[in-house]
């Protein structure tokens, strides 16, 4: 009897002594939010810890354009992802807190959601994760999560928010889904190129059309598919006399030394400067690059192109296309 | 008169009671009666507990945050931050069975308010003699690869406790910074800092001896100590932290290695 009694007491701490609260998933809002996708455009995948509803996704973009997330209140994710410039930024470098300048330059936030990983060394493996990069450098918001979330507890609006999509108060879960779930529906597939590829209701100009066959020929193997972007990572010659060692950083593989991921080209037009740091000012400094790249001295996987004048202006017209209906002039 | 027989009678037969009352009469029982004189077979028993104890010193004895303490080159270093994770904590009986008290620990020697200590009890079975103990120091790679957003704040994976590189999404395994005095004129002239992570860098601890015979309702204790001075002088290994004193990992991949293999190999039982 004695041993029956332990038993039954040991089976019940054994299994209810987890120690530590588990992982969470949970979700109080019901209105899913519906992608407004042309048929032809990949149907984007959602975590299933992330289900989209347009009450967090109205979070998310109260949350993006906040300065409540930067130490000195004077940022938020939309000074260096500008909604006018294809949610990126016009300069080489950002500036953070107190000015203190980034290493890389803003990418486009235009059809995000269809990255396997972010940021051009691809360090980080979800839109999740990737929000609480910013919030935590110190040259960029330089405010701890900690300090994030108790702002977001200590304000009404945003303390009644959370409750009435997550169902508890601000937390670490809730700030990075919101977020996410906003940046998840940046996708715009209107460009003229769409338009002519996939809707048939435009045309190319015969500037254009050849731009197009030249970028066949020459640049679909890193860049291809629906954002451009094979999402692999190249060393394309610029990783000389610099700090940055991209991709390395993160496999510590040193074959991986200066290697970053190929860009979505998606409004490859307005979003300059390019370049993993900003370094070149115009698409015409970008293509001559290309077209000239010696393989001697550098580290360089790409062969010289060697595009005359007259194709360096086709392929820019052909880029030009790629430049959402939203944003053309 | 009847009424006084009647009571001194009562009296009598309640003391005849109390005086052979049964309850459960061990004192390690969590429901022992301390007036019960037979046992009933009623105990209840919680199960043992170790209480795991971590011990951060300096040349044999307790070392307290930020004070000076001389090292073997006539320098003083103080410690301000200590902190790493422990994975799959594991007792081994004498006939090898393993168990394992946890998958995860964050074990933090700092005086601040935190959450975290350099203290865990653990609930374990009965009847056991436990002659090993063994453990990872980091991260195993599946721990490594979690999503510190999705843990409560008081979970030691969480991002709270700032072991986390958001832009690797990869935890730091230890985390220890202090300063040093190298002319010990009670003026820091110099930081160290050790933030060291990666998987492939993950550590097992060999197997430390320790000699614990489990009983029902019992606690035992166990006193892990890492000597300071051992951590950097360790017979394969010296680390001048003068010199080799700063490492983010992946700005020296090498000192980040070489520091969790000395760390690895500092743990030591002591009374």
């Amino acid at each position: 009897m004695k041993k029956l009694g332990f038993l039954f007491f040991f089976i019940t701490v054994l299994s209810s002594c987890e120690k530590y609260a588990t992982e969470r998933i949970q979700e109080k809002s019901v209105s899913p939010f519906i992608f407004e996708l042309p048929a032809w455009a990949p149907k984007p995948v959602i975590p299933e810890d992330n289900p989209l509803t347009f009450e967090k996704v109205e979070l998310g973009k109260m949350l993006f354009q906040d300065k409540i997330l930067s130490k000195n209140n004077d940022l938020s994710c939309s000074s260096c992802h500008n909604k006018n410039l294809a949610f990126s930024q016009n300069i080489a470098l950002p500036k953070g807190d107190e000015n203190a300048i980034g290493f890389r330059n803003s990418p486009s936030l235009i059809n995000t959601v269809y990255n396997k990983n972010f940021f051009k060394d691809g360090g980080v493996k979800s839109l999740e994760l990737q929000v609480l990069v910013p919030l935590e450098t110190h040259f960029e918001f330089n405010l701890s999560v900690a300090e994030a979330v108790e702002r977001l507890k200590n304000n009404e609006f945003y303390n009644s928010a959370f409750y009435e999509v997550f169902g508890n108060e601000p937390d670490v879960f809730g700030l990075t889904r919101a977020i996410a779930a906003y940046e998840r529906t940046l996708v715009d597939f209107s460009t003229k190129y769409d338009k002519v590829i996939f809707e048939k209701t435009a045309d190319f100009t015969m500037e254009e059309l050849i731009g197009f066959n030249l970028f066949k020929a020459n640049c679909v193997s890193c860049h291809n598919g629906i954002n451009f972007t094979n999402q692999q990572y190249y060393n394309t010659g610029f990783n000389e006399n610099i700090s940055d060692l991209g991709r390395f950083r993160i496999t510590r593989d040193s074959s991986d030394i200066g290697k970053f991921k190929t860009p979505n080209l998606r409004n490859v037009a307005i979003t300059f400067p390019y370049m993993h740091d900003g370094r070149i000012n115009t698409l015409e400094e970008v293509i001559e690059h290309y077209s000239i790249r010696e393989e001697v001295g550098s580290k360089s996987e790409l062969k010289p192109m060697k595009f005359n004048a007259d194709q360096k202006q086709q392929l820019i017209a052909f880029l030009k296309t790629l430049t959402s209906s939203k944003y053309v002039n | 008169m009847k009424r006084g027989y009647f009571f001194i009678l009562s009296l009598l037969v309640l003391g005849f009671f109390n005086s052979c009352k049964q309850g459960c009469t061990d004192n390690l029982a969590i429901n022992f009666d301390e007036n019960a004189k037979k046992s009933d077979g009623s105990c209840l028993y919680s199960l043992p507990e170790l209480n795991l104890k971590f011990n951060l010193i300096f040349k044999g004895e307790n070392l307290d945050f930020n004070s000076f303490y001389a090292d073997y080159q006539n320098r003083d270093i103080a410690v301000e931050t200590f902190r790493f994770y422990i994975s799959d904590v594991t007792l081994i009986e004498s006939n090898g069975t393993e168990y394992v008290l946890s998958e995860v620990e964050l074990v933090d020697f700092s005086e601040e308010d935190t959450l975290w200590l350099n203290e865990f009890t653990f609930k374990y079975p009965p009847d056991k003699n436990f002659t090993k103990i063994k453990f990872g120091l980091g991260l195993n790679p599946t721990l490594n690869n979690s999503d510190p957003s999705v843990f409560e704040f008081n979970n030691p994976l969480s991002i709270y406790p700032g072991m986390y590189w958001v832009w690797a999404t990869k935890y730091i395994f230890a985390k220890v910074e202090g300063k040093i005095d190298a002319n010990q004129d009670g003026t820091a002239d110099q930081a160290f800092f050790y933030h060291v992570g990666l998987d492939k860098y993950y550590q097992n601890v060999d197997p430390i001896t320790i000699n614990i015979s489990t009983i029902l309702g019992k606690q035992d204790a166990l006193n892990l100590g890492i000597d300071v001075m051992d951590l950097f002088n360790q017979p394969s290994d010296t680390i001048n932290y003068k010199i080799d004193g700063q490492t983010h990992t992946d700005d020296n991949e090498a000192l980040a290695e070489r520091f969790l293999v000395n760390l690895s190999n500092s743990f030591k039982v002591i009374d």
